[in-house]
């Protein structure tokens, strides 16, 4: 895989940007919330400081995993602390919120799908691609254990690698989240060239 | 007590009464060499299966192999010898049921290096608690050599 240059690194960046307002607005119409977000990352460095940013390995958390599949492969991440994603259930079901019981586990991993749909279909979209996600897969558990697929990810093809992170958070904050695009490294030319081939 | 926390793709050794604590393992898993006789050992956190296919880019203690000979090499340093060493192994889970299969799961990757890795250089593996779908802390010992793994939904082990 070749190195991007910083302005292809910024359109990515851009890309992504649009694709998680679009998520946030799926959430935001889900909840009846206004929903933000930060100015998305792609360094490394943050990446192995996000279970810290989070309150530290051993915070509990429910994260959603999605495969992303198509012309271009990788998967989407979405995490929870515990607090949120109890606040997110006790929003969206009235009465239930444990993220443990069956209500809410199919519950949190429909709102993983809505919001990875919004945000691919937006991407596939943009670049005339075909992105489309797996069933949602769901873990609660120590954030570290969580993420560590993350850095994994990063980890095996050395430094060139890259992932998309945003946090998002309802205005309320009582809702946040973190919002991570892992694609497969073979998968940054397809993107590269699709983008290319829409500016000519 | 000392406790010594392990970060990931990292190794820390210790000895006499010490704690080495790693937090939340999901795929990644704990290695832990220990030589008995002079109550020392090392904990290593590795994310990754093999070093030799990416030469030295960046961190080698993220892999299995590499984390292995670099944490014998300075228990070594620090009067542990290799025939008396033995192993203890945990995490490897698999966090994620995925609807279109990978080949093997990165977790049982990492075992299966790391197994491979410990039987290259014949140091018997004690204790094993991998697999799973389910993060672990991990606690070593030193004094004892016993090992502690915690998760949230099942009782904590003793090995």
């Amino acid at each position: 895989m070749k190195k991007l240059s910083e302005g292809e690194l910024d359109f990515l960046r851009e890309l992504s940007n649009i694709g998680v307002g679009h998520a946030a607005t799926a959430l935001s119409q889900l909840i009846g919330r206004q929903v933000g977000m930060r100015v998305p990352k792609v360094t490394i460095v943050d990446l192995s400081s996000v279970p810290e940013l989070m309150g530290g390995s051993e915070k509990i958390v429910s994260g959603v995993y999605l495969q992303v599949l198509g012309d271009a492969r990788g998967g989407i991440l979405l995490i929870f602390p515990d607090e949120s994603s109890k606040a997110l259930l006790k929003l969206l079901l009235k009465g239930e919120e444990d993220p443990l019981s069956e209500m809410g586990m199919s519950t949190l991993k429909e709102v993983g799908n809505i919001l990875a749909s919004a945000y691919l279909s937006v991407l596939g979209n943009m670049l005339d691609i075909t992105l489309i996600p797996s069933i949602p897969s769901l873990a609660h558990d120590m954030v570290g254990a969580v993420v560590d697929l993350v850095l994994i990810n990063l980890g095996e093809v050395g430094d060139t690698a890259f992932v998309f992170e945003t946090e998002f958070y309802d205005i309320a904050e009582d809702i946040k989240g973190h919002f991570f695009l892992l694609p497969d490294p073979d998968s940054i030319d397809v993107i590269m060239k699709a983008i290319k081939r829409k500016n000519g | 007590m000392d406790r010594i926390v392990v970060k990931i793709a990292d190794y820390r050794i210790a000895s006499g009464s010490s704690i080495l604590t790693t937090y939340g393992l999901g795929s990644c898993l704990a290695v832990v060499l220990y030589d008995p006789e002079i109550r020392t050992g090392g904990m290593g956190h590795i994310m990754l299966p093999n070093g030799n296919r990416i030469r030295e880019s960046g961190n080698p203690k993220k892999f299995a192999d590499l984390c292995i000979r670099d944490m014998l090499r300075e228990l070594e340093d620090n009067g542990c010898k290799t025939d008396r060493m033995v192993a203890k192994i945990a995490g490897g889970a698999k966090m994620f049921e995925l609807q279109y299969k990978e080949k093997l799961g990165i977790g049982e990757r990492n075992r299966d290096a790391v197994l491979a890795e410990l039987a290259k250089r014949r140091i018997p593996l004690m204790a094993e608690d991998t697999g799973g779908n389910y993060g672990r802390t991990v606690e070593f010992y030193t004094e004892n050599g016993h090992m502690l793994i915690k998760s949230l939904r099942h009782a904590t082990k003793v090995t």
